[in-house]
């Protein structure tokens, strides 16, 4: 995640190489987690929204903050 | 493997390419989806999509993207009779698909209300590479743009022959896995969604879905102006990904009988699941069970 004057100015979830904790990144998109380690290479299904995803970068954030 | 996500479009898309090197192409890959996005998004009034909305009756010059994504988009319109519409953008707005995801702002367009506007009040020009709208509305490239992007990110990504595109349940899955076999895809089942309800496996193709299980049921039936009930999930496999987005939108507001038609006609395979839970197949499909 990069901040530049108080702002978010990019946030990524690269698989365990951002500057949080793995375990973070574990528990957050843990439905994909999950399918990448079962038989299918990949799922296919109707979009799903980015919001839970900021819900973990605002945990990060405030983590981040302490 | 390489692997990265970030998130784009409103969700988190995932770039897998089984040789290494690929760090800058999928870079570049990804730079296609912000670049898409910011051009042919609704939800910003000075995309490139919304100033349109504010030139209502004058031809107006656009970028290439644009001009291929609302080209495709009525393309798909008149093959559908008016099933599949771009120009539903103030009804989706007015439905309160008007959350700019992001920033969570939101969007209200300041056009008089026309629940009559149809993909025939759009003009293009070819040779000129403009787009005129004859009435006031708002175009929603929400079931055109994605897929393009995904195709763009999977030229990036031709170099290095086995990858994998995943944005958000969309995909496109280039030549084999690590294993050197087809992708094994699963499609979830829309009533119980962290199970898979079938298995079909896919090298060079594009296999995208619409349903009414995630971000609350959103697709219109733009000839009723209302939400489309006949179905619960349509995934359609393609040789890309812009055509199986905008068809499996197609077919979800078209529902199972005619739905199946269009793929058929439209030379794809696919399979559209009911809110009872009947499945319904394509041909090749039914081939390959």
């Amino acid at each position: 995640m990069v901040i530049e004057g108080g702002r978010i100015i990019s946030a990524e979830i690269t698989n365990c190489q951002t500057r949080y904790s793995c375990d973070v990144i574990e528990n957050l998109p843990a439905k994909v987690i999950t399918r990448q380690k079962a038989k299918f290479d990949t799922v296919g299904g109707a979009t799903e929204s980015a919001y839970a995803y900021y819900g973990a970068v605002y945990w990060a954030l405030d983590q981040a903050s302490k | 493997m390489f692997t990265r996500s970030q998130i784009v479009m409103d969700t988190l898309a995932t770039i897998r390419v089984v040789r290494p090197g690929a760090e800058e192409a999928v870079e570049r890959a990804f730079g296609w989806f912000y670049e898409i996005e910011g051009r042919c998004t609704r939800f910003n009034p000075q995309s490139e999509l919304m100033r349109l909305t504010s030139q209502i009756g004058v031809s107006v010059p656009v970028s290439p993207i644009l001009f291929e994504s609302v080209q495709f988009a009525l393309r798909v319109a008149e093959e559908t009779q008016g099933a599949f519409d771009p120009t539903i953008g103030h009804s989706m707005e007015t439905r309160g698909f008007n959350r700019e995801y992001g920033t969570g702002e939101i969007v209200r367009t300041a056009i008089t209300p026309d629940e009559q506007v149809s993909y025939r009040d759009v003009r293009l020009d070819p040779d000129a590479q403009t787009i005129q709208l004859e009435r006031p509305l708002i175009l929603d490239l929400g079931a055109v743009a994605k897929g393009l992007a995904i195709d763009l990110a999977a030229r990036e990504l031709q170099p290095f022959t086995d990858f994998s595109i995943d944005a958000g349940g969309d995909l496109y899955l280039g030549g084999s896995n690590e294993e050197g076999a087809p992708w094994c895809v699963g499609i979830r089942h829309p009533r119980a969604v962290d199970c898979v309800m079938y298995e079909l496996r896919a090298s060079n193709q594009a296999v995208c879905t619409s349903g009414d299980y995630e971000r609350a049921h959103h697709i219109l039936d733009p000839r009723a102006s209302e939400l489309a009930a006949s179905v619960a999930a349509v995934t359609v496999v393609a040789s890309n990904a812009m055509l199986a987005d905008a068809l499996s939108t197609a077919a979800f507001v078209l529902g199972p009988g005619d739905g199946i038609a269009l793929l058929e006609r439209m030379g794809v395979d696919g399979l559209i699941v009911t809110p009872e839970l009947e499945v319904h197949k394509t041909q090749g499909l039914r081939r390959a069970a």
